[in-house]
């Protein structure tokens, strides 16, 4: 899919204007590889329904796509909990950790400096610089981990995106999107799901 | 949009939580009564001293929750809150209380008027005579702020500003429970609870003032009013949050959910944070500036045994509660909310005493029997007014207008 991905340089304005004509009239860019089932919501409440219901179907690749962000979703999709938590405590342990030993050992071994009569070293005045350490390196371990470890950012091109319907993903429309790469994925099953579940305008994205 | 529950749901009046609650006051108060009777004619020495010394102690402990109480009512109306719908009542039923710190204000008024105990630092005449061997030119310069009748105004202002928020916001929450339609008494305090909110961060940072730093006249700091805040909100965050879950373990408020219980959990954590966060600002300045008149305040209080206090402060009342509320499902998990609550209970009762009783013991640590012993009965006399509440008032603000935000809260 990658590859593919490369090859097929992005068209967004013509994409655009073939928008209407979708369903009716295939992309002539498009190969007769199924890549991934969609179809529309417009209520959050329906959308969360529908993702309890693919879950209970047994679908493992499938994302939904929303505007804003839909409290609860995420358990309704059956989504694991994310791992995120423990690479954000990994940051701030080594932060703080950072934090001590520098300041012990540029205060105490290797460049000792009497500053008004104050210890070489003390937590006390350590604090500050061990708060700081620790959330800034909490904060930026959390930060790339998410972005680029777990969401796999940047990403310049989803083939997802040549479907015009999809891009109303970030303006008033829910879009549940079934993968061709999961386990029980057929054409006919996952439209018929989706439509079952009243989706509107499901439709077949190719790669 | 309301929601309908059932006539008799949340009427608790025959439970038996309400009577095990009735129980436990009753009991705490008469163990904490014959324990402070004994301690004070046998025990103490100077029998109405040492009262007026754990009196001031205990009643702070109370004083603070109470007031807290109606805080957090007032910002869940500020602040449009939907999530606590379920659970804003459960820290209302605590607030009528404040009729007795009310009349508990009293003793206080007499000692300054007659017996000059507690505050004769700065009530003493000789302090204010020029030439006088004990003549303090501090406690002059002071002495505009620091005068019998203007402290005794200053206290009864403060009990004013309670009362008032009690008859003004709680009142008006318990109004909103016969009509479901009629959303006026909710509207009224989304505008008012603004002004109260004011007046409660002004009021109990004026009493900690007066109450606890003029023990002492010659020490000041600005974050001490903050301080005491923090603390109190932590302890009445806990205490909402034992109450809440032994609420609905005992299947009175079924409609409590995880979700509730993780927005506890995380109120809770943020302000353990809270709390240390300002009582390490008010002793890191300290501590750095070195000037004697500042540092008097932690040379009493880590030194003679009080410094036992203040580790114990640092590991149970940050590193342990910090530690055991950091995950998600620890936020979840009711046994682990009513234990941290539990011990940041008890941790603020150490806390007080760290920073209230060396004024009285600069020299030697001390913590008594009596202070102890009117604590307890303090603490009776408060689960036992709450018990009272639970039989005139549902335990749930039933024709809360958010009342479905919180009913389906995903946090």
């Amino acid at each position: 899919m990658e590859e593919q991905t490369l090859t097929q340089p992005v068209k967004s304005e013509s994409a655009e204007t073939e928008a209407s004509a979708h369903m009716e009239q295939p992309d002539a860019r498009a190969t007769s590889d199924p890549l991934a089932v969609m179809g529309d919501f417009v209520d959050p409440n329906e959308v969360t329904d529908a993702a309890r219901a693919i879950h209970a179907a047994g679908y493992t690749d499938f994302d939904i796509y929303t505007p804003y962000p839909v409290h609860g979703l995420e358990k309704a999709m059956g989504m694991k909990k994310t791992i995120l938590p423990f690479f954000s405590l990994g940051g701030a342990l080594f932060g703080l950790g950072n934090a001590i030993f520098l300041q012990w050992w540029t205060g105490t071994l290797h460049y000792p400096l009497n500053i008004g009569g104050k210890p070489f070293f003390s937590p006390w005045f350590g604090m500050p610089v061990m708060f700081e350490l620790t959330v800034l390196l909490c904060a930026l371990t959390t930060a790339v981990v998410m972005f680029g470890l777990l969401c796999k950012l940047p990403q310049w091109h989803n083939p997802f995106q040549k479907d015009a319907g999809f891009r109303r993903a970030v303006d008033d429309t829910f879009v549940v999107v079934i993968e061709a790469k999961d386990q029980r994925f057929t054409v006919d099953s996952a439209t018929n799901l989706l439509e079952k579940l009243g989706a509107s305008n499901v439709r077949l994205v190719n790669v | 949009m309301s929601v309908k529950f059932s006539e008799n749901q949340f009427d608790l009046k025959d439970s038996s939580f309400v009577k095990k609650l009735e129980l436990t006051g009753i009991g705490l108060f008469v163990v904490g009564g014959i324990a402070s009777l004994v301690a004070a004619l046998v025990l103490e020495e100077h029998a109405w001293e040492a009262f007026l010394e754990s009196y001031l102690y205990a009643y702070i402990y109370v004083l603070g929750i109470t007031a807290t109480c109606m805080f957090f009512s007032a910002l869940q109306f500020l602040t449009n809150a939907g999530w606590s719908a379920l659970v804003r009542r459960v820290a209302e039923l605590f607030t009528p209380f404040i009729f007795v710190i009310a009349i508990g204000m009293l003793p206080i008024i007499f000692d300054v008027l007659t017996s000059h105990h507690l505050y004769h630092h700065w009530l003493d005449p000789q302090a204010h005579e020029v030439g006088n061997e004990h003549y303090d030119p501090v406690i002059v310069g002071k002495s505009w702020y620091l005068n019998p009748t203007f402290f005794c105004v200053r206290l009864i202002a403060y009990v004013l500003v309670w009362l008032a928020m009690y008859f003004v916001i709680v009142k008006n929450s318990f109004k909103q429970d016969t009509s479901a339609d009629d959303q006026s008494p909710t509207r009224k305090n989304k505008v008012l609870s603004a002004i109260f909110v004011m007046l409660y961060a002004l009021s109990t940072t004026f009493a900690a003032f007066d109450l606890i730093m003029s023990l002492d006249p010659h020490w000041f700091s600005t974050m001490f009013g903050v301080y005491f805040f923090a603390g109190n909100f932590v302890t009445t965050l806990s205490l909402i949050a034992i109450f809440t879950v032994l609420l609905k373990e005992g299947g009175y408020l079924p409609q409590i959910t995880s979700e509730h219980y993780h927005d506890l959990g995380k109120f809770m954590f943020a302000f353990t944070v809270f709390w240390t966060y300002i009582g390490f600002s008010q002793f890191m300045l300290i501590w750095y500036a070195n000037l004697p008149e500042e540092t008097l305040f932690y040379q009493e209080r880590l030194h003679h045994g009080w410094q036992y206090f203040f580790y114990a402060l640092i590991v149970f009342h940050f590193i342990v509660p910090f530690s055991a509320l950091l995950s998600q499902k620890a936020k979840r998990n009711p046994r682990v909310l009513i234990g941290v609550g539990l011990l940041i209970m008890v941790m603020h009762a150490i806390d007080l005493a760290w920073y209230i009783m060396p004024s009285f013991s600069p020299h030697g640590f001390r913590y008594r029997l009596l202070d102890l012993g009117l604590l307890l009965l303090f603490a009776g006399l408060f689960l036992f007014w709450a018990a009272r509440q639970y039989k005139s008032h549902k335990a749930v603000a039933v024709n809360d207008p958010f009342m479905r935000e919180s009913l389906e809260l995903v946090s």
